[in-house]
């Protein structure tokens, strides 16, 4: 592995993105420089993946990465030209409390890395995703019409979108090779941009950046995210989902709380528009994240015109949609067609179902106690954020859960158990960072000990401290870079 | 009475915490060691040679599979024996359909417990240019093959 070429390769990812990003902002310094990074970082994987597949149908080998590389450089020049040199939002002093959560957290994140390239690829890491990295590499970073339609491998579903596998193509592009290595190290980026969104998202919707870091700090601890079958440090693409989830969700929540002309349902928009472009659960992710997109432009009394936000992940679904059936893609025979009469044969699949996910929810050696930690939470932040806020968070975190679970009824496996069982822990992590949400709520709920030691001061009132009361007026900054 | 109740409150979600971190990091470190597998050699294959390693025993069997395949005339498909219902040999399956790139592949399934992937396109009979077996016994009217580990053996039938 040369480190200057994955180096260059992450770079340009990283350019692509921020150069987008401050390009469609108003007011970037309205994100700290950690935040900006990490949505740089989401933003480049989704730009150059998608670009590569785009020019892909007209060029090929060299020229399609001179392209998608003159893409990456332009977009920071674009908008260094357009909106003047890049600013970042102020630091403020951290204190020591701060300060040593900030360590914890970074120490996570490296032990992810370490973590990564530890472990070999999983199965679905190899044989699903990097699969496609390999044969569109080894056709001039083209996906091969032959895969889409050779019944022989439709185990590794050729149907799924190609976000992943052309990140990881990227590097391949740098690197010279197909190096199934060097793949990895896309992953534990997307293990800190989704720590770093996390404690990002907590600290506006608490005001307390403590507890924003102990969030971020909880992810770690939960096994299924760090260490077991499907986890971010073994090329699935479940991980990096709910990192695009967790901001498509989160930003608007942030985005109701503070007037911030717009620039946090921009974030949105662009989350959303990736999330159908990552995995084919996307798509059910999508539906729910646009429902809520159109119920803030309601709610905040918006312009229709913000309808359009939606359109860009509509495109990508449709234009995926037509692509396959263009190729004549092979699918795999896991789901029976969709309709009544395999409903009706097939309803009483979904008590067992369910039965099923509520036992994964309790299962200790993947999850620990994360869910009955999040589910006391989750009490919390219904009181403390209530209204629409609350409905809108348990909303996004059921409804994935209802959809996944109506999905299996119509599973083709002779053994329709073994089917959901295989897949339960990997799409519960699709809502895991969003259900972390919750816990600084609770914990920004807790009087201080010196409220408790010091009668002179009420709890009352620090108890339901809001960033707005905190700060007037502006967002609280995200002090941690 | 409230300063008790702010105790109380505290308390609780410092033990309940404290029970997620400790329940947590025991899993956390308990498993990381399990699946590290350090990188050796050619880091290319990292993860198919340790899984052909883990399944069927050999060493840097990607490249070898590689140029075995390469033998075979292109656009000649390569038939895969497994068995599904043994998750070594479905996996040594799939991993040589992913090797066997850019020959076509047609992965047949002798446990039969599940639809054979490889109907779901016309029955092809001709010839294929090898026969691998993924963990299963050879018929006795093939010849013996190249072995790749004790697992994973492959039968030209039309190579180069």
């Amino acid at each position: 592995m040369d480190p200057i070429e994955v180096l260059a390769a992450l770079a340009t990812i990283l350019a692509a993105g921020f150069g987008a990003l401050t390009l469609i902002l108003r007011d970037p310094k309205c994100l700290s420089f950690a935040e900006q990074l990490a949505l740089s970082w989401l933003g480049g994987t989704g730009i150059v993946s998608l670009s590569i597949w785009l020019f892909g149908f007209v060029l090929s080998g060299p020229a399609l990465f001179s392209v998608v590389s003159f893409i990456c450089v332009a977009l920071p020049l674009v908008a260094w030209k357009t909106k003047g040199a890049f600013r970042f939002q102020e630091l403020r002093r951290p204190n020591p409390i701060e300060l040593a959560l900030a360590c914890i957290l970074s120490v996570e994140i490296l032990a992810v890395g370490c973590l990564a390239f530890a472990y070999t690829l999983g199965w679905d890491g190899l044989l699903n995703w990097e699969i496609k990295a390999r044969y569109a590499f080894a056709n001039g970073g083209v996906m091969p019409a032959a895969y889409f339609q050779d019944a022989g491998r439709a185990f590794s579903h050729p149907e799924y979108p190609l976000a992943i596998p052309f990140t990881e193509l990227w590097l391949y592009f740098w690197l010279g090779e197909a190096s199934q290595f060097c793949a990895k190290v896309i992953f534990p980026i997307y293990y800190a941009c989704g720590a770093v969104l996390l404690v990002a998202i907590s600290a506006r919707l608490t005001g307390k950046i403590w507890t924003a870091f102990v969030a971020g700090i909880v992810l770690f601890f939960v096994p299924q995210i760090t260490v077991e079958a499907g986890s971010a440090i073994v090329g699935y693409a479940d991980f990096p989902l709910s990192v695009f989830y967790l901001a498509a969700i989160g930003y608007p929540l942030c985005a109701n709380r503070n007037s911030d002309n717009g620039d946090f349902f921009r974030i949105y928009a662009v989350c959303l528009a990736f999330l159908p472009w990552v995995k084919r659960e996307g798509v059910i992710l999508w539906l729910i994240a646009a429902i809520y997109g159109a119920f803030v432009i309601w709610r905040s009394k918006r312009s229709p015109k913000y309808l359009c936000a939606l359109l860009p992940g509509l495109c990508i679904v449709l234009a995926w949609r037509i692509y396959l059936s263009q190729m004549h893609a092979v699918s795999s025979s896991d789901f029976m067609e969709v309709n009544l009469v395999n409903l009706r044969a097939n309803i009483h699949r979904f008590g067992p179902i369910l039965s099923g996910f509520a036992y994964e929810f309790t299962d200790l050696r993947a999850w620990g106690l994360f869910w009955l930690v999040a589910g006391l939470a989750g009490v919390y932040f219904v009181r403390r954020h209530g209204g629409a806020h609350a409905i809108v968070l348990i909303v996004s975190i059921v409804a994935p859960l209802a959809a996944y679970a109506s999905i299996y009824v119509f599973s083709d496996w002779p053994d329709y158990h073994r089917h959901a069982g295989l897949s339960m822990s990997r799409l519960l992590m699709h809502i895991t960072p969003l259900a972390c949400l919750t816990l600084p709520a609770a914990l920004a709920s807790l009087p201080s000990l010196r409220e408790v030691f010091n009668q002179s001061r009420p709890t009352s009132a620090a108890a339901i401290t809001t960033c707005e009361e905190e700060i007037p007026g502006r967002t609280p900054g995200i002090d941690f870079a | 009475m409230q300063r008790a109740r702010a105790v109380a409150h505290i308390s609780f979600w410092i033990v309940l915490l404290t029970a997620f971190f400790c329940i947590g990091a025991v899993k956390v470190f308990n498993r990381a060691p399990e699946g590290s597998i350090s990188p050796t050699g050619d880091t290319s294959f990292h993860s198919s040679d340790s899984f052909l390693h883990f399944a069927a025993g050999p060493t840097d069997a990607s490249k070898r599979l590689i140029a075995f395949f390469d033998l075979a005339p292109p656009g000649k498909r390569i038939l895969i024996l497994d068995r599904e219902d043994d998750p070594a040999s479905s996996l040594l399956g799939m991993l040589t359909a992913y090797l066997a790139w850019p020959h076509p592949v047609e992965i047949v399934d002798l446990a039969r417990t599940r639809l054979n992937r490889g109907e779901v396109a016309a029955p092809d009979l001709s010839a294929p240019a090898a026969i691998v077996l993924c963990r299963v016994r050879r018929p006795a009217e093939l010849p013996e093959g190249k072995h790749f580990g004790t697992e994973v053996e492959v039968v030209p039938i039309a190579m180069k």
